[in-house]
C-alpha cells in the first residue's frame, strides 16, 4: 500500500519537475538576454559606422511622459528617425526622470553593466550632476554628433546648473520659468517677489506647485534669486555657503506667502500643467510653466482663452536648457547616438520650436544654419500670447546642490 | 382574551385569479379553526394577510379584528399575533434562553430570567439555556420555537404547517404540547394533513372550486 | 493529470507570494545592500514626512472603511425590499466594474471648486463668477480621497452582502421578528446583521487593507504633500539609495495592515457582546420613519455621485471647450478620441494584451483548479486565495521588484502579466468554486452512464451547463487586470503603458480632455466585458431555442 503511494509520488514528482522545466524554458524565451557583446569602442567609430550599427536597433528613451505635445513630438521624431535611419525609438514616458537616475545606479550596484533598459534619457539639472558624479553616463559622445557644430555657444549649455558638461550630455532645448495671466480678469500682473506677495494678500489667486516637482522647486529658487542678499554664493556648491544665511529672507517670505495661495499651502497643484489648467477653470489667476512659447500653443488647441498672456518678472527669470544623454549600460548606445543627432538637426529644431507643436525654445545658432534651414524658424508665427522678446531675459539656474538641499528644507517647513 | 374575527376576505393574485372571495370566519379565545386545502389554495396567503406580511402584488380587501379592533392597518409588529411556520427558524446566533428572551415582553433582567427559565421547566427543557439551537433535537426546538412564540405574549396563534417538517413519531407530542399551551388563544391552523387538525376544531376547506363562494362558517366557539 | 495540473497552479501562485515577501524583509534588514545599502528603518524614520503619512494613511483609511460598512450597513436596513434596492442591484456591478483611477478622475471634475457640481448651481444660485475659495481638490485633509474609497467600496460591500442574504432567510427572519412585536430596524439589527456580519467579514477586512495601502486613488484623489503612506513609499523605492527604506516602510505598512486587523477584530467582539447584551433586554423599538429616508437619501446620492462622475468623464472626452461656469461644453469634438493614436490607441492595445492573457490563463487554471479540486485530487485552499488581498499589494510588489531587478527580467511582458494573473486568479477562483461546487453531480453521472469520458462531461456537460459563471468570472478577470496600476508599473519598468499607468502617471501634466478620454476607455472595458458576460450566454441560449423551434 505505502510502495504504491510512493511510487504514485515519485511518477508526479517527475511530472511536476519537467512541467516546472518546460515553463521555465517557455518563460525564458521572451525574458532571453541580448547578446553582451559590448562595443565599448562606439564612442571612437566614424558617423558613418555608427550609422550602420545603429540600424535596426531599438532605443528606449526614458523621458518625461506627463507633456501631451511633447509625446506627440517625439512620436513625430520616432517615425523620421524610422524612415531615415532605420532605428526604432520607443518612448518611455516617466513621472520624475529621477527614479531613472536610481533605477540605473540599482541596475550599476547589481552588476548589471551591459544591457540595461535606457538607452536614451532627458535630463539636466541634479539628475545630471548625480549621474555624472556616480559614472552612470556612458562617456563624452555629445561633442562626436555632426550636428553638434550648429549649437548655441551659450553659458547654459556648457554648464548645466553650474556643473560642466563635458560632451556628456547632449542639448535639446532651452527653458525659462514664465508666467501666464488672463488679461481680461488681471490687466497688471506682479512682475517680482514683493509684487506678487501685495496680489496675493489682496486676494490674488496664486500657487505653486509643491517641491520637489520640478516646476516647484524652481519658483524657490527664483524667490531666493529675489530676495537673498548673497546671489553670488547660489552659483557655487550649496556647501560652500552659508544656507541659513543665504535662505532666511526667503523663508520669512513664504511663511507670509503661503497662508493665502490657492489650497491655504496645505495643498498643492501637481504640476505647472494642472496650474494652467486652473487657470483656464478660474481656480487661479496666475498660472506658471517653464516654457515662454506653450501659451500660443495652448489657445490654439483650446485649452487657454484668446485673451491670455505670459509674462517674466522684471529682472528676468531662471532658465536653463535641457539635455538627452545616455547610461554607461544602454544596449542601443549607437542608436542612441543616431537620436541624439536628430535631435539636433534643423528640421527637428525648427518643428520643436513651432508653438504648434511644442514651442520649445531652440538650442540651434541660427546664424550657423543654411537659408532653407533658416527660413523654417524664421517662419514660425508666435502669435501675441507668448512671452515678449524684451522679456527673454533669464537668471542662470543655481548650482545643481542648491535643488536638493532646497527641497529638503522646503519639506522640512511646509512638507505636512 | 378576545376573539380574532376575518371579515369579506378577497385575495387576488396579478394574473386575476381569486384565491378567496368574501371569506369570513371568527375564532373565540381557546378554540381552533383548521385552514385545509391543496396547496396554492391560498391556505398560507390567507395567514400571511392576517399577520401583515402579505406579498404586496396580491391584491387584498377585507378587515381582520381582535375583539373589536381592528387590525386590518396596522404594521405587523404592532398586532400582537403569534405566528409559527414550517421551520422553527430559532436565530442561529443566539443562545436558546437569547431566543427565548427575544420574544419576551418587557420585564427587568432578573424577571425576564426567571421567566425563561420557567417556560424552559414547564415544556421540559430544564438546564438548556444556554445551549445553542444546532445542538438540540427536533422536537427540542419545535417546542423552544413555540414558548418564544408564546412568551411574547400573543392575542392570537396562527400556525403554518408547524408539524409537517417534524418526525412522524415527534408529531404527536408536539401537537399535545402545542394545544395545550394554546389552549386560551384563538388559533388559525393552515395544513393539508388531517392528522394535525384536533378534535375539538373547526374545519374549513379550500378543496372545493375557487370560484366558488366558500361557505361562509359562523362563530367558532371554544370547547371548554 | 488534474493534481499535476493543481500543484502547478498552487505553486505558480504561492511562489510570488512568497518571494515578494522575501524581496521586501531582505533588503529591508539590510541583507541585500548592493541594491538596498544602509539601515532602512533608521531612513524612514527620520524622513519628515513618515509620521504625517502614516496618521494620513490611518485616518483616510480606517474612516474610509468605517463609513463603507455603515452606509452598507445603513443601505439595507433601510433600501432592501424598497424600489431603490431593485435599482442599486441593477446599476451597482457596472459601477463596482469602473477601476478606481477612473472614479477618482470623474470624482475630481464633479467635485472641485471648479467642477459640475457647483457649475450646476452657478451663477444661478451661488452668484458666483469665479470658483470658490472655500475648498480645493485634493484636499490636505484626505477627504476627497476619503470620498472615492467610499464611493468604490459601497458598492463592492453592499453587493457581497446582498449575495449572502439568501443564505440567511431575511424574509422569514422578518417575518418572526416583527410578530414577535419587533420593529423592521430592530429586526435587522438584531436578527439579520448579526449573522450577515460573520458572512462579509473577510470582504470588510479586503477593503480595509485596500483602503490603507491604495496607490492609485491616493494619487489622483490624496493629498501630496504629505501624500499618503503607500504613496510616500511608492515615491521611496526608486529614488537613489531609499531602496532599503521602501522596503523597510513596506514591511511597516503590512505589519499595520495585519494590527488593524486584529484590531478590527477585537472591536468586532466588543460590539457583538454589546449588541447580545441590549438583545436581552426585549425593547421592541420604533418604526424608522425619518432614519429610513436618511438612509435611503444616502445611497441614493452615493449612486448619483458615481454615475454623474461616470458622465463627466464622458462629457470632457468630447468637450473642445468647457469653461467654468459652463454646465456642458461651449465645443465639442471627437478628436480626443479619434485622433490621438498615442494616447489612446497604443494604451489600449497594451492594456488588451494583458487583460487578454489573464482572462485565459486565470479562467483556465482556475477551472483546472476546481476540476481537480472536484475530483478530490486537491484540498480546498480557500484561505490561500485570499493571501494577496489582505497583504498591502505594495509590499508584494515592492519585493517582486526586488526579484525581479535580480533576476533582470523586470520591464519584461510576461512579467507583469504573471503579476496580473496572480492579482485576477483569486478573484476568478472564487466566484467560479461557488458554481461548482453547487453544482449537481447527477449531471457527470447521467452523462457518465450514457457512456460519456471525463473532456466529453466537461467540455459537453459541465462548462456549457456553467456558462454563465464562467463568463462572469472572466468578466471579473478582466477588469481586474484592467485596473492594475501598481503592478505594472514597478514590474514594468514604464515600459509598458497601460490605460491605468497613462491615467495616473499623465493625470497632474496631460490635458484634462485626454485624461478624461483615457479614464472613460478604462471605464468601458469592464463595462464592455460585464455586459458580454451577462449576454452572450443567454444569446446562445435563445439561438439554441431558436434554431429547435426552427427544426
Amino acid at each position: 500500500m505505502t510502495n504504491i503511494s510512493f511510487n504514485q509520488f515519485k511518477t508526479y514528482f517527475r511530472y511536476f519537475f519537467v512541467l516546472v522545466t518546460l515553463v521555465l524554458i517557455a518563460a525564458k524565451g521572451p525574458f532571453a538576454v541580448a547578446d553582451t557583446s559590448a562595443q565599448e569602442s562606439a564612442l571612437e567609430l566614424v558617423w558613418d559606422e555608427q550609422l550602420q550599427r545603429a540600424k535596426g536597433q531599438t532605443v528606449f528613451f526614458n523621458a518625461w511622459g506627463g507633456g501631451d505635445r511633447i509625446n506627440q513630438y517625439i512620436e513625430w521624431a520616432a517615425k523620421r528617425i524610422q524612415e531615415d535611419y532605420g532605428v526604432t525609438l520607443e518612448h518611455v514616458k516617466v513621472g520624475d526622470i529621477a527614479e531613472v537616475v536610481g533605477q540605473i545606479e540599482a541596475a550599476k550596484a547589481v552588476g548589471r553593466d551591459t544591457d540595461g533598459n535606457v538607452d536614451l534619457m532627458w535630463v539636466n539639472g541634479e539628475n545630471f550632476a548625480a549621474m555624472k558624479r556616480n559614472d552612470l553616463i556612458w562617456g563624452a559622445f555629445a561633442n562626436r554628433l555632426p550636428n553638434a557644430t550648429l549649437v548655441q555657444d551659450s553659458p547654459s549649455i556648457k554648464m548645466d546648473f553650474s556643473v560642466p558638461v563635458e560632451g556628456l550630455e547632449s542639448p535639446w532645448g532651452g527653458a525659462q520659468l514664465v508666467f501666464f495671466h488672463d488679461s481680461t480678469l488681471l490687466s497688471e500682473p506682479p512682475k517680482s517677489a514683493g509684487a506678487l506677495l501685495a496680489f496675493v494678500k489682496d486676494g490674488g489667486r496664486f500657487a505653486y506647485p509643491a517641491p520637489p516637482a520640478f516646476h516647484g522647486t524652481t519658483m524657490v529658487k527664483q524667490f531666493l534669486y529675489e530676495l537673498t542678499d548673497q546671489p553670488d554664493a547660489l552659483a557655487k556648491p550649496v556647501n560652500e555657503a552659508d544656507f541659513e544665511a543665504v535662505t532666511a529672507p526667503l523663508w520669512t517670505y513664504l511663511d507670509e506667502l503661503h497662508p493665502g495661495l490657492w489650497g491655504r499651502g496645505k495643498s498643492w497643484p501637481d504640476s505647472d500643467e494642472k496650474t494652467r489648467q486652473l487657470l483656464d477653470d478660474g481656480e487661479l489667476d496666475i498660472a506658471l510653466s517653464f516654457n515662454p512659447n506653450e501659451a500660443s500653443a495652448a489657445v490654439k488647441d483650446g485649452q487657454l482663452p484668446d485673451s491670455v498672456r505670459t509674462f517674466a518678472f522684471e529682472n528676468g527669470t531662471i532658465g536653463n536648457t535641457h539635455f538627452v544623454t545616455i547610461p554607461y549600460n544602454a544596449k542601443a548606445k549607437e542608436g542612441a547616438m543616431v537620436v541624439a543627432n536628430f535631435f539636433l538637426s534643423a528640421e527637428a529644431q525648427a518643428r520643436k520650436a513651432d508653438p504648434e507643436v511644442w514651442g520649445d525654445p531652440s538650442v540651434l545658432d541660427v546664424q550657423k544654419l543654411d537659408d532653407a534651414d533658416k527660413l523654417a524658424f524664421d517662419s514660425i508665427d508666435l502669435g501675441p500670447w507668448v512671452l515678449p522678446a524684451d522679456a527673454r531675459k533669464t537668471l542662470p539656474e543655481p548650482h545643481a546642490s542648491w535643488a536638493g538641499a532646497l527641497e529638503e528644507a522646503w519639506l522640512k517647513r511646509y512638507g505636512n | 382574551m378576545q376573539s380574532l374575527k376575518v371579515s369579506d376576505l378577497t385575495l387576488q393574485l396579478p394574473d386575476g385569479t381569486v384565491l378567496c372571495d368574501a371569506l369570513s370566519f371568527e375564532i373565540a379565545p381557546g378554540a381552533v379553526l383548521a385552514l385545509m386545502g391543496p396547496s396554492g389554495s391560498g391556505k398560507s396567503s390567507i395567514l400571511s394577510w392576517i399577520t401583515g406580511t402579505l406579498d404586496t402584488r396580491i391584491r387584498a380587501s377585507g378587515d381582520v379584528w381582535l375583539g373589536d379592533t381592528t387590525l386590518t392597518n396596522l404594521p405587523v409588529e404592532r398586532r400582537c399575533l403569534g405566528l409559527m411556520l414550517q421551520q422553527d427558524y430559532l436565530f442561529p446566533h443566539m443562545s436558546v434562553s437569547e431566543n427565548l428572551k427575544f420574544g419576551l415582553r418587557g420585564g427587568t433582567r432578573r424577571e425576564r430570567s426567571e421567566k425563561v427559565r420557567a417556560s424552559l421547566d414547564s415544556a421540559g427543557l430544564s438546564g438548556m439555556e444556554h445551549r445553542h439551537p444546532t445542538t438540540l433535537s427536533g422536537g427540542q426546538r419545535a417546542r423552544v420555537s413555540l414558548l418564544r412564540t408564546l412568551l411574547s405574549n400573543p392575542h392570537a396563534l396562527l400556525l403554518d404547517e408547524p408539524f409537517s417538517r417534524l418526525d412522524v413519531n415527534l408529531r404527536s407530542t408536539i401537537r399535545e404540547f402545542t394545544w395545550e399551551s394554546a389552549s386560551t388563544l384563538p388559533t388559525l391552523l393552515v395544513t393539508h394533513d388531517i392528522d394535525d387538525v384536533p378534535a375539538h376544531a373547526k374545519t374549513l376547506s379550500l378543496y372545493e372550486n375557487q370560484n366558488e363562494h366558500p361557505e361562509n362558517v359562523g362563530p367558532v366557539r371554544g370547547h371548554a | 493529470m488534474t493534481r499535476l495540473l493543481g500543484c502547478v497552479i498552487a505553486v505558480l501562485f504561492s511562489l510570488p507570494l512568497l518571494v515578494g515577501l522575501a524581496g521586501s524583509v531582505v533588503p529591508a534588514i539590510g541583507l541585500l545592500p548592493e541594491l538596498a545599502p544602509g539601515n532602512g528603518f533608521a531612513r524612514l524614520f527620520d524622513d519628515p514626512r513618515f509620521q504625517p503619512s502614516v496618521l494620513l494613511s490611518l485616518k483616510t483609511g480606517l474612516l474610509a472603511t468605517a463609513l463603507t460598512l455603515l452606509i452598507t450597513l445603513l443601505t439595507l436596513v433601510c433600501a432592501h425590499g424598497t424600489r431603490l434596492w431593485r435599482w442599486l442591484m441593477a446599476f451597482l456591478p457596472p459601477l463596482l466594474a469602473v477601476p478606481h483611477a477612473a472614479m477618482a478622475v470623474g470624482l475630481v471634475f464633479l467635485i472641485s471648486p471648479s467642477g459640475w457640481l457647483v457649475r450646476l448651481v452657478t451663477p444661478g444660485i451661488t452668484g458666483l463668477e469665479r470658483p470658490p475659495l472655500a475648498w480645493v481638490v485634493p484636499d490636505s485633509g484626505g477627504w476627497s480621497l476619503i470620498l472615492g474609497l467610499v464611493v468604490k467600496e459601497v458598492p463592492f460591500l453592499l453587493l457581497a452582502a446582498a449575495a449572502q442574504l439568501s443564505t440567511i432567510n431575511v424574509e422569514s427572519s422578518l417575518r418572526i421578528g416583527r410578530t414577535l412585536g419587533y420593529s423592521p430596524s430592530r429586526c435587522w439589527s438584531r436578527l439579520i446583521l448579526p449573522q450577515l456580519y460573520a458572512r462579509i467579514r473577510l470582504t470588510l477586512l479586503i477593503i480595509l487593507v485596500f483602503n490603507v495601502s491604495v496607490v492609485d486613488m491616493a494619487i489622483l484623489l490624496g493629498p501630496g504633500n504629505p501624500p499618503t503612506f503607500a504613496v510616500f513609499l511608492l515615491s521611496l523605492v526608486n529614488e537613489p539609495g531609499l531602496r532599503a527604506a521602501a522596503s523597510a516602510g513596506a514591511l511597516l505598512l503590512a505589519a499595520g495592515a495585519i494590527t488593524l486587523i486584529v484590531l478590527v477584530l477585537i472591536i468586532e467582539k466588543l460590539i457583538a457582546t454589546l449588541a447580545a447584551y441590549r438583545r436581552e433586554s426585549g425593547h421592541r423599538g420604533k418604526a424608522l420613519g425619518t432614519l429610513r429616508r436618511v438612509g435611503q437619501v444616502v445611497v441614493a446620492s452615493l449612486l448619483m455621485l458615481s454615475v454623474s462622475a461616470m458622465l463627466m468623464l464622458l462629457l470632457w472626452s468630447v468637450a473642445r471647450r468647457w469653461r467654468f461656469p459652463n454646465a456642458l461644453p461651449t465645443q465639442w469634438t471627437a478628436e480626443n478620441w479619434l485622433s490621438r493614436s498615442d494616447l489612446v490607441l497604443n494604451p489600449l492595445l497594451c492594456t488588451l494584451s494583458f487583460a487578454l492573457f489573464v482572462v485565459v490563463f486565470a479562467t483556465g487554471s482556475a477551472i483546472a483548479w476546481l476540476e481537480s479540486e472536484r475530483a478530490g485530487k486537491m484540498p480546498r485552499l480557500d484561505w490561500l486565495w485570499y493571501i494577496p488581498l489582505l497583504i498591502p499589494q505594495v509590499t508584494l510588489l515592492f519585493g517582486w521588484q526586488a526579484m525581479a531587478l535580480l533576476l533582470r527580467v523586470d520591464g519584461q511582458w510576461l512579467t507583469v502579466a504573471y503579476a496580473h494573473w496572480v492579482y485576477a486568479l483569486p478573484y476568478v477562483v472564487l466566484i467560479l468554486a461557488v458554481a461548482w461546487r453547487e453544482f449537481d453531480p447527477n449531471w457527470n453521472s447521467a452523462a457518465a452512464v450514457l457512456g460519456a469520458g471525463y473532456w466529453k462531461i466537461l467540455f459537453r456537460v459541465r462548462l456549457p451547463l456553467l456558462a454563465k459563471p464562467v463568463a462572469q468570472a472572466a468578466a471579473v478577470a478582466l477588469a481586474v487586470s484592467v485596473a492594475q496600476y501598481l503592478p505594472t508599473l514597478l514590474l514594468g519598468a514604464g515600459r509598458h503603458q497601460t490605460l491605468a499607468i497613462e491615467l495616473v502617471t499623465s493625470f497632474g501634466g496631460v490635458d484634462r480632455r485626454v485624461i478624461a478620454t483615457l479614464a472613460a476607455l478604462q471605464s468601458l472595458l469592464p463595462l464592455i466585458a460585464f455586459v458580454a458576460a451577462l449576454g452572450i450566454p443567454s444569446l446562445r441560449q435563445s439561438a439554441k431555442q431558436e434554431s429547435h423551434a426552427v427544426a
